[in-house]
Parts: C-alpha cells; structure tokens; sequence
C-alpha cells in the first residue's frame, strides 16, 4: 500500500509529458504480458511462426511538439513530416523513423530558427485489440541533427550540431483495408543536450503495407 | 534477461575478449569481438582490455599502462603490429591512433598485460599486438563510415546564453582499404580520415595563436589524415614484407608530456621491411628493418617549438623450430629541437629466446637480452614456466628482471629536458618551467607474476592472479599546475625525479563457456603500493586501486550481435592538481571519484555479412573540464557505424 500511495505521488507530481511516458511504458509492459506475436505492422494474421522482413510497412504522416519545456520559452514548435519504415523482427517489428522538426523563434527572443533531422531505429511490440484497431509501442535510438540559421555567423555558434535522441513510442492503428491502415501515434523523446530537451510528438498518418521483394529480404537476412 | 523473456534461440555466443589458454596474461580479441564492440579507434582497444589503466587529458591522446607495469605519464609498452614492432614512440608519447590502420583491418588483437617477449624481444612492461587481415586472393574492398558523437552539446541552449562549450573527442571516421593478391603477390592500400573538435572555451586563444592557419567550423577541428601500404612476397622458402605509413595531425591541442597546449601539426612517416628466408630444415633467418620519422611542428607562436626525431635501425635472427631464437639488433635515435642540444642515441641488443619442454607438463621460456647504449652496457632476463600440474590445473610463473644504464637511463621522456626553456604568450598555453633535477642513474626493474587457472567444470574456467613489481630509479615527471590569477587557464612546472617503490597485486577472472548460454567473462584486480618514496607513490595514485569489470557478446538471431562490457574504477587522483582544484574546484580537479564505465552496442549485419550497421553507446571522456589530471569526467558518446566488404 505504502508503495502504491508514493507512485500515486510520483504520478501526481509529474508533468502530463511525464505521465505520458509512464503509460507508454505500462503499455509496453502489458504488450509484452500478451502472448508474443511476431507479427509485423498491419499483418493481420498474427501467426506464431517466424515471418522476419516477410513484409514492409511504409507510413507517411505529419507531426509536431504538443508539451512545453524551458525550450519553449524561446521557441516554438512548427509542423513537418514524419516517415516510418517497418518490417517484422523475430520478435516484434524493427522500425526506422525519419522526421523533421521545425522550431521558430518567439518574438520576444533573440535565437536563431532551427530544423531538426530525426533519424531514428527502433523496436516494438504490435497487439490487436479488436479486429479493426491495433495497439503498438517501442523504443527507438537515434540521431537529432539541429541546423541553425545563423547566416554563416561561424564565430558565433555552430551551424549544425549532432545529439543522441532516445524515445519511447505508442500508437493506434485502424485498419481500413488489408494493406491502408490510418495511424495516431506520440512519442516522448529525449535529446541528449547537456540542458536535456525533452519533448512529446504526436503523429498522424497514413500508412501501406506490401509484400517484401525478395532481394530486400535477402539484404535484410 | 531479455532473451529469456523472448524464448529466442542463442545462435552463438563467445566472451568477448577471452584469455588465451596458452598463455593466462595474454588477452586475445578476435576480429568478431572487435566487430561486435562497435570500437573504431585504435585508442578505443584500451578500453577493452582488462588490467590496462587508461588515462587522457584531452580526450584525444591517451596514455595506458598494462597491469600496473610502469606509470601512466610515460609509454613503456610496445606496440606490435604483424610480428614487427612499430616505433610510435617519440617525442615524449605514443600516440596509438597516429597509426594509420583502421580497427576494422584486424584480424585480431593480443593484449599483453604482463611483462612478455614478443617479436623476438623483451617487453616487460606489456604490448598490444595487433594482427591485419589476411590478403586473400583475389581483390577486397573495406569501406568504413562512422559518425561520432558525445551528449551534452549544447543545441539550440548555445543561443539562450546558458550553454556554450561544445566538444567533440570522437567525431566522424571514414576509411577505406583496398587489398589485391594474385600468385606470391600481395597488396594493401589503406586510408583513414578522422575528424575530433576541441571546445569553444579555448578558441578564442587558438585564434590568437594560430592567426589564419586555424582551422575553424564552429570548434577548432583535429584533423587526422593517414595513409599506409603494403605488399607481401611469399616463395616456397622465403617470405617478404614491406609497409609504408603517413599520418599527419592538425591542429592538436595538447602536448601533455611538456605541459604544452598548442595548436599543432604533428607528422609520423615510416617504412618497415621484414622476412623470413629459410635456411636449413626448421632453421631459419628473419630480418627486420625500419626508419620512423616524426614531426611536430607549426606551433604558432611558440618560438622554436618545433621538433624532429627519427629512428631507424634493424635486426637480424636465427630461428630454430625447437632450439629457439638468437638475434642482434642495432637502432639509432635522433632528436633535434631548435632550443635543445641535437642527440643521437645508439643502442645495440642481443637477443636469445629458447622455449624448452623440461618435463610432461613443464614448458620454460628463457630469454635474455644483452643491450648497449651508447657504451654503456644492460641486460633483461625473462623467464616464464608454464605448468600442468594436473588435469584442468595450469600454472604459470613469470619473472623478469630489466637493468638499465645510467646512458640509457638518460633518455628522457620526450623534451624534458634540463635546459628546455621555452618562452610562450602569458596564458594557458605557457608551458611554463621544465626543471631536470635529477642526474638520471641506473634503473632496475622486477616482476614476478603467479597466475594459476582451473577449469571448474567443461562451462567454467576461473583463474587467479597475484603479482609484485619492483621499480629503482624510474624517472618520473611530477607536475605541479599553478593557477593563473589573470586567466582561466594555468601553469604548468614540471620536474623530472627519480622514483622507488613496489606493488603488489592481485587479480580473479571467470570466464564462461555456455554459462546460461551467455558465456559471460568477470574480473577484479587490485594493487597496492608499498615501500615507495614521494614521487613514485604520486605516480601510480593516477591508477584505480580496484578495478572491476564484466563482458558479454551474444547474437541472439542470426546477424544480430549484442554487446555489453562495464568496468568499474575506484577513485584516483594527480596531486600535482591539489593547488589548482583548491583554488578553481569548478575548473580543475585532482581527483577522479569511484565511476562505471558503460560500453553497449548493437549490430546487425546485412546481405551475408557484406554490409555492417552498429549502434553503440559508450562512457567516454567528456568536456569541459579537460585538464590534468584527466581532468574530463566521463559521459556517454553514441556511434553509428556503416561497414561495408565485398
């Protein structure tokens, strides 16, 4: 009970980025009490039987920042693109993601605009929750490469500028047909800057499924 | 655990970096481990190694000592490459990165933690010895790029005023060798180009100093751009090799063994020459040949500050398949520094190995080395006894015993020298004062090792090590940093002195073979200094008493490798920096606190292993406080690697 009462206040006490994490995290961990599917991303059989890169999942989308950090003071967060391309791992999925981040400054602040290139890979768990909508999570690893617009003022700062990126991920998906799927995902992400920029993505996109070709399989293999 | 939890089959799995059964102080990598580590500069082997201590000031040029062997100010290791000893060693510091290999062009690496004799020679304060490919027939083509980067940038913060140092030690790695064998002929053509940052604290004065030859993107950039090559001749009887290196460095920052911090350009160049002609049944005679030149020079405005040393000599050996081995080498050394007398050093050797079987189970190496510097004449005797005493239980005891000359004793660690002065601007880049105080005498050596290995059961293999060294008039460089009321920075006396002491250690290693289908290695080591005078007992608090460590590599699926490897070091500290961290705690510190070190990286292979993507995440020295001693604190760095074979 004592511990139960302390994570109420811990859970309490965190921002809704935080909580958000936490329940990424719970899914993740009930995902993983489910019996294990090695499935793929829209792959609506859901046998057991190894299906390793058998299959792509190709998802295009739209994202942006929705929680506000010290980073916000000074900037805010645009819209841009998002692309997701997954195949199915032994266990779960593997995932490389591809974003692109735009944050402009506030008029009150004297920063430069920046762009941000995600390039992340990750791993993930996929469950049907009725025949319709799928729940999936993950983690990811990567790269957040920041340019900033500082018309080559090279004395200044750096123009571009490389940091470790780790997230955690959930998503639903709605199957529309076998292979077009609609998907509503977010992302609590962590950059590793020495003043950590930690920010949640929420996604929406569209997302297609194919056959693998054999030479991609025997690439992946 | 997670492989557990997935019910996934373990393909393969192998401690990475296991011991050698032949020999309980040799540790061997194989070009699998190294693979798997995701490591990609040759610095980087350090971190492997269990029993080296590693230490760096700048994150860029690291000095390592193999099991508490010597000090960590002065590299005393050799470093093979091929069977053939490369002479990186000079001006004061062996720069193993200068080397213009790739990681990726080994095949394999040994790592000898105890005094050793490889090569035909002693090396009693313990050697890497690093092993190329194989030049197969036909043709091969390597290709490596490796984005690096440490965390803690400062990112968009740079402009918001509250973060403004930005370093990067390990910055982008691309290489490529291409290789060719056709008949008796072989060929290897290698290049490697690596790029590191310094921080932005210190470039406004590299700009000062450097005027327009700096290079600037941002942070001063070190620029590393090397080249080798290499052919082989092999006939029915006879075997030929030659090997030619260029390295060139800008813009390095520090030059620790003078106190210098100075931009830079540092230059190595070699030729080496080697065979084997046989001459009767099991008899044969070997050759060697080398010339090393380095260069350090364009540092700005250090007047006379540039410096020049070559070595070259050669050696000749007989070798018998069961008598053992007997050769002569004569190595010549010049140095010349516009503010120092010009030397030429002389130094002749006479080795003989024999490594007889004395009883069922008793296998004995003897060595011993006759050598000559400039007339004045030493000796190292090596010995080692490899016992079976019975089944599963081996034993070996080494012990080794190295005198040196006063003549040769001389030879000090790089420009040190009574004399040096070198005037430069009133900042940090002062090299401040070099004093010689001591008139450098005869230096004894000793050790004696004991290490006893079990094979607990066909999965389980422990081993127990216990050690003493013994050091005589060792000179050793005591540094005293001095803060400068006027800058950030500081100034460095130096003084040469002689130093006496004993340790002793001892050490516990389990290495697994299908232990819970993990296969995992542990060890821990401890040493302790006893009967040492002031200096010498300063020298080795630069090495963690305690040291811990655990490795793992295991491929959970096919062409999917997982590698992890911690290390624990206790607390260590540079007196030297007592007065510096007292009066500027927030920008120098004389002690490092007990830490972990977390290696971790993962692998996947594609299209039947021709193409190679690693991810790794690694503790590695870290800004902004990056002075003496080993003034950067640890943090993490993340590399992603692209490989590619055909």
């Amino acid at each position: 009970m004592y511990r139960m009462r302390q994570w109420v206040r811990w859970v309490a006490g965190c921002g809704a980025y935080r909580l958000m994490y936490s329940l990424m995290i719970a899914g993740l961990m009930a995902l993983w009490g489910l019996p294990t599917a090695t499935a793929a991303p829209g792959d609506t059989t859901h046998t057991n039987a190894p299906r390793a890169y058998q299959s792509v999942s190709v998802q295009a989308g739209v994202t942006t920042n929705v929680n506000r950090t010290r980073l916000h003071e000074d900037w805010q967060p645009g819209v841009g693109p998002q692309m997701v391309v997954a195949v199915p791992f032994y266990a779960g999925y593997l995932e490389t993601v591809a974003a692109y981040h735009i944050y402009r400054p506030r008029a009150s602040a004297d920063v430069p605009a920046f762009q941000a290139l995600m390039l992340q890979l990750g791993w993930g768990l996929e469950r049907p929750l009725t025949s319709w909508l799928t729940v999936g999570g993950g983690v990811r690893i990567g790269n957040y490469g920041m340019g900033f617009d500082v018309n080559g003022d090279l004395e200044r700062a750096e123009v571009n500028e490389s940091e470790l990126v780790t997230a955690l991920a959930g998503r639903f998906t709605v199957h529309v047909s076998d292979r077009w799927r609609v998907v509503a995902a977010s992302s609590y992400q962590r950059t590793f800057t020495r003043i950590r920029m930690d920010l949640v993505y929420t996604t929406v996109g569209v997302q297609y499924t194919f056959d693998s070709p054999s030479w991609l399989q025997t690439f992946l293999r | 655990m997670l492989l557990f939890v997935l019910n996934l089959p373990v393909l393969t799995a192998g401690p990475s970096g296991a011991h050698s059964s032949d020999d309980p102080t040799v540790q061997v990598f194989s070009a699998e481990d190294l693979v798997a580590s995701g490591v990609y500069h040759l610095s980087d082997l350090f971190w492997l190694a269990d029993d080296w201590a590693v230490q760096s000031v700048d994150g860029y040029d690291w000095s390592a000592s193999a099991g508490g062997l010597a000090p960590l100010q002065r590299a005393d290791w050799l470093l093979v490459v091929d069977g053939q000893p490369v002479h990186l060693q000079a001006l004061g510091r062996q720069h193993i990165d200068q080397l213009p290999l790739r990681v990726d062009d080994l095949t394999a690496v040994e790592v000898h933690t105890g005094p050793t004799w490889i090569a035909g020679r002693p090396a009693l304060q313990g050697a890497l010895h690093l092993k190329s490919r194989a030049l197969d027939a036909g043709l091969g083509v390597y290709g490596q790029v490796t984005p690096g980067s440490e965390i803690g940038d400062p990112g968009p913060f740079e402009f918001t005023g509250e973060d403004d140092t930005n370093v990067d030690r390990k910055g982008p790695l691309l290489g490529a060798t291409g290789t060719a064998a056709y008949g008796p002929a072989a060929l290897r053509l290698g290049i490697k180009s690596d790029e590191r940052h310094a921080d932005n604290f210190i470039r406004p004065r590299v700009r000062t100093l450097c005027r327009s030859d700096c290079i600037f993107r941002g942070a001063p950039v070190m620029r590393q751009t090397s080249l080798h090559a290499e052919t082989r001749l092999r006939t029915a009887s006879t075997t030929h090799r030659v090997r030619a290196y260029d390295s060139q460095m800008d813009e390095q920052l520090f030059f620790e063994s003078a106190g210098l911090e100075v931009p830079s350009t540092t230059r190595f160049r070699a030729v080496q020459g080697m065979g084997t002609v046989a001459v009767a049944d099991r008899t044969s005679l070997d050759y060697e040949a080398d010339l090393a030149d380095h260069r350090l020079d364009r540092v700005a405005d250090l007047p006379g500050f540039d410096a020049h040393e070559q070595a070259w000599g050669g050696r000749v050996a007989l070798r018998h398949a069961q008598l053992g081995t007997a050769g002569a080498e004569v190595r010549w050394r010049d140095t010349a520094a516009p503010t120092l007398p010009n030397r030429r050093h002389r130094t002749s050797q006479v080795h003989v190995h024999t490594l007889p079987r004395l009883a069922a189970g008793w296998q004995q190496h003897l060595g011993l080395t006759l050598s000559e510097t400039d007339g004045a004449v030493g000796f190292t005797a090596f010995t080692s006894a490899r016992l079976r005493l019975r089944e599963g239980h081996h034993t070996s005891i080494t012990t080794s015993l190295d005198y040196r000359p006063p003549a040769a004793s001389a030879d000090l660690p790089g420009l040190l020298r009574a004399g040096l002065t070198v005037t430069g601007p009133t900042d940090r880049f002062d090299p401040g004062r070099v004093v010689v105080e001591a008139s450098p005498a005869r230096a004894t050596r000793a050790v004696a090792d004991l290490h006893h290995t079990v094979q607990a059961s066909p999965h389980l293999r422990l081993s127990g090590t216990a050690g003493w060294r013994l050091f005589d008039g060792l000179l050793l460089t005591r540094t005293v940093a001095e803060p400068q009321p006027t800058n950030p920075g500081l100034r460095t006396s130096l003084t040469v002195t002689e130093g006496r002491g004993q340790v002793i250690r001892g050490g516990l290693r389990a290495e697994g073979s299908r232990v819970l289908r993990l296969q995992p290695r542990l060890f821990a080591r401890y040493q302790h200094v006893i009967a040492a005078d002031e200096a010498f007992t300063e020298a080795w608090e630069a090495q963690p008493a305690w040291q811990l460590g655990a490795a793992l590599r295991v491929m959970p699926v096919e062409r999917l490798t997982l590698f992890a490897r911690v290390l624990y070091e206790s607390r260590h500290r540079w007196p030297g920096y007592a007065e510096a961290a007292t009066e500027a705690p927030s920008q120098f510190t004389d002690t490092l606190p007990p830490r972990w070190r977390v290696h971790l990286t993962a692998q996947k292979q594609f299209f039947r292993d021709h193409f190679r993507f690693s991810v790794s995440l690694r503790d590695v020295a870290d800004k902004p406080i990056r002075y003496h001693p080993a003034g950067a604190p640890i943090d993490m760095g993340f590399f992603v690697s692209v490989q590619a074979r055909w």
